[in-house]
């Protein structure tokens, strides 16, 4: 019995032990231990990185030697997922057979948009999207002197001119003309409303409809064409923040938008209306020349976005204006006469863009501008009772533009574009009764351009851009080229070399078909340090400009494409937030050194745009204990040469002007009132009274001394004065005041 | 006795086995579910530390993503993301705290909507937004972040973390611009009234903050 049982036992426990041995075979077969370590591109550890088997609980977090190690039943086919805050994510494929899987994982470190380097030769950026920017959009709103007016602002920036007597932005030497706007790639070709002769005019646009501004001096990207000094690039807000009504009351106009976000936050639709009559105000502070007419315009503005598929967004922008204004200033040519200019305009702007993602990191972008507008011009000689040497004309000038883009987005912040554009323009002259003429002209062009994260210190934007110039007939290639480089924490040097072509004015297309583009090649080097609170840049520029527009003393029919110039200069910025308790300011100079032949210069000289050294400077103080913000803005620039008659022909623009000042003050106090948040303002240009000429009119003919009688240009009032409340129900704008 | 030792070992691993094929098997096990949550979430309510702060973001996200449909573990990796970012100093990191904890919440967001707590960490995002840019983001931010307090008030009136979180904020903020001791305190014992008669939904559901808001009251009646 005992043997019996002894083998019977026996049996049992081989029975048991091969059972035993089975069931922990089948526990410790499916159980992977998973060991490693996490380390940086410095093959320093990383501590606290997730490692997971992706799909189940199983994983771990590093240690502080970067280690990990976890177990997991998870069987055949894996796949591991490590992630680390700032790093990309790393999935690994595994295959768990065997019971212990040791693993080495490097982790790249994410180049996220928010903090990539970017390149700042040439280049201001007022943006969100960044967190190191030199200004934030909020920047160009509270400017005073701006008015705010987008192109105000951006003329406190080094690089532009101080030009009084027409709108534009002349950038380092380069005509007003030479510089273009876009909003969301697509062509504005009229941003400025029309104006009157030696009065400049603000932009059409407000700032507040835009989320992010970039002002580019030269060097910029080969998506953008057909500027050859200088780019001006807007992007317009996608959704704002909630629903609004902005009312806003000033002594020359009020305004009313309203704009609605839709209840899933997938779309908004909002528009404005704007009348604005200076009649009022000129009654009470005189204007120098007589206002038959003081300017009366009315505009309004309509948009809508929508959010789609594949993180996708529709954008319309539709604005439509008038302008009607007449004056007369005494004539130059004709004793007791007046000069009479009577000008009625109408103008349109419709842009519609759409984009979305394709997968496999693709993005699409198609978008298309129209631009429409029209001038009726009145010109004649005026006396009490008689008007002669009067000109009517009529002209009309449509530009469509149309954008094609795909962007592929690559590993870091990479990436490359590729895209199409087409060009057209329609510009014709009615002079009444019945001379009509018209130019057409088309471009089309190709870009292609990679952005390329080297490593996170250094990036280098390679493009070229192809265009083919129907009226020219001439297919150029401009290559882009820019790299900015780390230099430290905080310090960044940058490069930009490129070349620029850009068709002639329509008014030179019309006289003669022997055009070519205008060519211009940057070369531009900057330095900059960004801080939180302070922010020095330092940037050289050398520019060379071929084939300018040239023609004989008035005669546009000898135009030619011969002029040729060069602009070179050293522009510095700083700003400061913490130097003085309170107070942000800003401090720009410009050099610039520049020569051209261009128009009916007949020599090579510093054209009457350039000023040789320009300085602004900006402040801002908030005054919290009454809710108040103050802002100066002082801008100076040495005086611009002018062409006299009266001097013989080697003395041609050897005069200057004056040199220019200008102190502008702006009052912005924030009050609750009536429930609503709202902003009184008070802006005051030239606040000192300085005098202020823009350069000299000659007449035609030499008078009975035998001398070209001269008028200077002046601002047709000393001062501009606006006082204001802007009220806002539903959203807090006190916040865009008080944020400085 | 050895035969009983044996048998028991056996009985052991064949109960251990049967768990683990159904931990395999079943992915939406509750019982596992809760026992991987709630240790978790006890933690989170009393960590302070960046490293444990990242070590339950870590683990929270893990249980996210297998469960694929739990607006909870989301929400509890979004709230560590903002804690760490309260936390960092290194501007560049706080936003990639923000980045995380936002990506985390617009999944919650997803699979629970119109949902209060949610909303209150929206609210809190918003100034952790703020903390990295102040100058340009206040604009922004703090529009948003009121109306994330107000979306959060509405969909639950009672919820006491949105004041608690709002008393933290106001406290922080300058007088001139309605913040301050006094409007703070208000604000406080609100948060303070809500506490006592508000009972999560389960364990699992968010029910920090109680500690918070008697320590800041003590601060506010100094």
């Amino acid at each position: 019995m005992i043997s019996c049982n002894g083998l019977v036992l026996k049996y049992c426990r081989l029975c048991f032990f091969s059972v035993l041995a089975s069931v922990f075979s089948f526990v410790t077969y499916p159980q992977t231990k998973i060991t490693g370590i996490v380390i940086d591109s410095k093959a320093q550890p990383l501590a606290g990185t997730s490692i997971t088997v992706k799909g189940t609980y199983d994983g771990s977090t590093s240690d502080t030697s970067g280690r990990f190690s976890f177990t997991t039943l998870a069987k055949g086919d894996v796949f591991v997922v490590v992630s680390h805050v700032g790093y990309e994510v790393y999935e690994k494929k595994l295959i768990l057979e065997q019971p212990e899987i040791t693993l080495k994982i490097i982790l790249r470190e994410l180049i996220s948009e928010m903090k990539a380097i970017v390149v700042s030769a040439g280049t201001f950026e007022a943006s969100d999207k960044r967190r190191a920017t030199v200004l934030k959009p909020i920047d160009i709103v509270t400017t005073a002197g701006a008015q705010a007016d987008l192109f105000g602002a951006i003329g406190t920036l080094p690089g532009t001119q101080q030009i009084g007597e027409s709108e534009g932005l002349f950038v380092r030497g380069g005509s007003g003309a030479e510089s273009r706007v876009f909003i969301d790639g697509l062509l504005v070709k009229n941003p400025f409303n029309s104006s009157l002769p030696d009065i400049s005019s603000r932009g059409r646009f407000s700032p507040l409809l835009f989320k992010g501004t970039i002002f580019s001096s030269g060097g910029y990207s080969a998506q953008y064409g057909q500027g050859m000094s200088s780019a001006l690039i807007l992007e317009s807000v996608n959704l704002p923040t909630r629903s609004e009504i902005q009312i806003s009351l000033t002594s020359i106009g009020a305004m009313t938008t309203f704009q609605h976000l839709g209840k899933k936050k997938k779309s908004s639709t909002g528009g404005s209306l704007y009348y604005g009559n200076l009649s009022p105000y000129y009654h009470i502070i005189k204007q120098r020349p007589d206002f038959l007419k003081a300017p009366e315009n009315a505009y309004g503005e309509f948009f809508f976005r929508r959010m789609t598929k594949g993180s996708g967004i529709l954008k319309g922008y539709i604005y439509t204006s008038s302008i009607v204004a007449a004056l007369s200033n005494p004539s130059l040519n004709y004793d007791s006469y007046n000069d009479h200019y009577n000008l009625k305009n109408e103008n349109a702007y419709v842009n519609i863009s759409y984009q979305r993602m394709l997968g496999n990191n693709w993005k699409f972008l198609a978008g298309n501008s129209f631009n429409y507008n029209r001038d009726h011009i009145f010109k004649g000689i005026e006396g009490t009772d008689t008007i002669f040497n009067t000109l009517r004309f009529k002209q009309t000038d449509i530009c469509y533009h149309s954008k094609l883009m795909f962007t592929k987005s690559l590993r870091g912040s990479s990436r490359f574009n590729i895209g199409f554009e087409w060009l057209f323009g329609d510009y014709r002259i009615r002079i009444v009764p019945d001379i009509r003429t018209s130019v057409r002209s088309n471009i089309y062009s190709v870009f292609a351009e990679e952005e390329a994260y080297l490593s996170k210190k250094l990036v280098l934007r390679a493009g070229i851009r192809g265009e083919f110039t129907e009226t020219g007939k001439k297919f150029s290639a401009a290559p882009r080229l820019a790299l900015a480089y780390k230099v430290g924490g905080i310090s960044q040097i940058s490069v930009a070399y490129g070349w620029f072509y850009q068709e002639p004015e329509t008014k030179y297309l019309f006289a003669s078909s022997h055009l070519q583009s205008a060519k211009a090649i940057h070369y531009i080097a900057n330095f900059q340090r960004i801080s939180d609170k302070r922010t020095f840049r330092v940037e050289l520029f050398y520019k060379k400009y071929n084939n300018l527009v040239v023609y004989d003393s008035s005669d546009l029919t000898t135009s030619r494409s011969k002029g040729n110039g060069i602009a070179s200069g050293l522009e510095f910025f700083w700003r400061d937030k913490k130097g003085f308790k309170g107070i942000d300011y800003w401090i720009s100079y410009s050099l610039l050194n520049t020569r051209r032949q261009f128009l009916n210069y007949p020599i090579s000289v510093q054209p009457s745009f350039a000023s040789k050294h320009t300085i602004s400077v900006v402040l801002k103080k908030f005054v919290s204990d009454i809710s108040t913000n103050f802002g100066l803005t002082y801008a100076f620039a040495t005086g611009r040469p002018y062409f006299n008659p009266n001097l013989p022909p080697d003395r041609f623009m050897s005069e200057h002007t004056i040199d220019y000042h200008s102190m502008s003050a702006t009052i912005n106090y924030l009050t609750p009132l009536l429930k609503t948040n709202s902003v009184i303002f008070l802006y005051i240009t030239n606040v000192l009274g300085s005098k202020q000429i823009f350069g000299y009119h000659f007449s035609d003919q030499k008078n009975s001394q035998g001398i070209y009688s001269s008028a200077a240009i002046i601002p047709p009032a000393k001062r501009f004065i606006m006082l204001g409340i802007f009220m806002s129900i539903g959203v807090d704008r006190r916040q865009d005041i008080i944020n400085n | 006795m050895r035969q009983r030792i044996i048998y028991l070992v056996l009985l052991l691993s064949l109960n251990f086995i049967s768990k683990a094929q159904n931990m395999n098997a079943g992915k939406s096990d509750s019982a596992r579910y809760f026992s991987a949550m709630a240790p978790n979430v006890s933690m989170a309510d009393t960590a302070t530390a960046a490293g444990t702060l990242t070590l339950l973001a870590n683990n929270f996200e893990r249980i996210a993503q297998a469960e694929k449909n739990d607006w909870l573990s989301y929400y509890y990796a979004a709230n560590c993301y903002i804690s760490l970012a309260a936390l960092s100093e290194n501007k560049d990191i706080i936003d990639d705290y923000n980045d995380r904890a936002e990506l985390n919440l617009s999944k919650a967001d997803s699979l629970s909507k119109n949902n209060s707590e949610i909303y209150c960490l929206y609210y809190l995002l918003c100034y952790t937004r703020l903390k990295a840019d102040p100058m340009g983001r206040y604009q922004k931010y703090f529009a948003l972040g009121d109306e994330y307090l107000n979306m959060g008030k509405q969909a639950d009136p009672g919820n006491p973390r949105l004041f608690l979180c709002q008393a933290q904020i106001v406290f922080h903020t300058p007088e001139a611009f309605g913040g301050g001791k006094k409007a703070a305190k208000i604000l406080a014992e609100e948060a303070i009234r809500k506490y006592e008669s508000f009972v999560p939904k389960s364990n699992l559901h968010p029910n920090w903050g109680k500690n918070n808001a008697q320590l800041l009251m003590k601060k506010l009646e100094n």
